[in-house]
């Protein structure tokens, strides 16, 4: 026979496939999502990290008095004099609370559908239902606003910020089953995740930041994360376990 | 991205892959475990891979690649154990063992050769093409082609045709 007929002889008969193409790309879609969102948690402790860098050092110099002195170039406007008061602020923006967290795309923020205003309504009581740890503020000034974010789409979003820290929460839909099952260490993007009753919880941190990302069983992402601010020096364990919990908070999900 | 491409483009190599990728594997469970793994790889690189010159190449270097890092996993590799499992009688396999025999030969092969002499002889790729696919050079494809052939000979496989192609 020879050997190529011998090697299509012996996949002649093939079984029907143990995998299906359709649950194949809802796995790659949620993974690209789930990679996306931890990317930007990453980018986001750069950010915070040099901004907490960067204050450390305008701390300093304030406390130090003024720097070396430059020898003034022949024309140039003589230096204002130099006090504690009048030091000049650091060449970044110190984020605030009315700043929100940077990892938000202001532009992106849009009125919404009134059926989408809804959901922002209800999840915004759903709010008052999380962990005292999480000092969400109760006067009202927090809320869920509805945002567009390609390519996921509609995405509702709060933050505030609170004894040191920012918080932010982010949640969108995906079509239903879209949590994989990839074998533990395998994806760093999110394997380590915790199955419980209503869908998987995939946790990512360092000292300075803590996510946690929910994939409801039907559909709802809740990606909930916490930053230090400048002169915070990590987010204490009982908000981390906080945020896991609040992530899986029954209220914040699209389809009550 | 574009998911109707993306089906449209797998939906009609996946018959072929699977089969490739059990020739390599010698079990459909393995094969369909690295044809999927490198399906959603394919899947998530899409939009990269989709303007790429030779996408057939690189949904096949991802099925090897898939199957490779597979066989590099501690608890896929071979256990002892105190005693054998027991086996079927040798009439009832013997059909079975007519359409596997090569397979079994195949299975001498250490995989890279063994994955040289499908993508060859079963996919009917080129020197060239085979090269690109295990991303070596066409020297290592005729060399490995060589020595595999000469491995099969000796199992008394009929490569006697396939001289020309070494």
């Amino acid at each position: 026979m020879g050997l190529p007929n011998d090697l299509r002889a012996a996949v002649e008969h093939a079984p029907p496939p143990e995998f299906d193409l359709d649950q194949l790309i809802r796995q790659g879609r949620a993974r690209k999502v789930r990679s996306s969102v931890f990317a930007t948690v990453g980018a986001f402790a750069v950010v915070g990290l040099v901004l907490a860098a960067g204050y450390a050092t305008a701390a300093g110099f304030r406390s130090a008095g003024p720097g070396p002195v430059v020898p003034q170039q022949p024309g140039a406007p003589a230096p204002a004099p130099a006090s504690a008061s009048e030091m000049a602020p650091p060449a970044f923006p110190l984020p605030s609370a009315s700043d929100g967290p940077q990892w938000i795309d202001r532009t992106r923020t849009i009125v919404g559908t009134p059926a989408e205003q809804a959901n922002a309504a209800r999840l915004t009581a759903a709010l008052a239902q999380l962990p005292a740890e999480l000092a969400v503020p109760t006067d009202g000034s927090v809320r869920f606003t509805v945002r567009h974010q390609p390519p996921i789409g509609t995405m509702y979003n709060a933050f505030w910020s609170a004894e040191g820290m920012q918080f932010s929460i982010n949640i969108w839909t995906e079509e239903p089953g879209a949590d994989d099952d990839c074998s533990p260490g395998e994806d760093p993007n999110g394997c380590a995740g915790d199955r419980d009753a209503n869908g998987i919880v995939y946790v990512t941190g360092a000292e300075e930041y803590f996510g946690a990302l929910y994939v409801r069983d039907d559909g709802t992402f809740v990606d909930f994360l916490v930053q230090v601010e400048p002169g915070t020096e990590r987010v204490p364990s009982d908000v981390r376990s906080s945020v896991r919990d609040a992530a899986r908070s029954p209220g914040l999900t699209l389809f009550p | 991205m574009d998911d109707a491409e993306f089906r449209e483009f797998i939906g009609t190599r996946l018959d072929q892959v699977r089969r490739t990728a059990y020739l390599m594997c010698g079990d459909w469970h393995a094969a369909d475990d690295a044809v999927s793994t490198a399906v959603l790889h394919v899947y998530q690189n899409w939009r990269r891979v989709s303007r790429m010159q030779n996408v057939d190449a690189y949904l096949r270097r991802s099925v090897i690649n898939a199957w490779l890092d597979e066989r590099r996993r501690p608890w896929r590799r071979e256990r002892s154990v105190a005693e054998l499992p027991p086996r079927a009688g040798a009439d009832a396999v013997a059909p079975v063992d007519d359409r596997l025999a090569v397979l079994k030969h195949l299975d001498q092969l250490p995989a890279r050769r063994r994955a040289v002499i499908v993508l060859r002889f079963y996919c009917d790729l080129s020197v060239d093409e085979t090269a690109q696919v295990m991303e070596c050079t066409p020297g290592t494809v005729k060399s490995q082609t060589a020595r595999a052939l000469d491995t099969l000979r000796e199992s008394m496989v009929d490569v006697t045709d396939l001289a020309s192609k070494e």
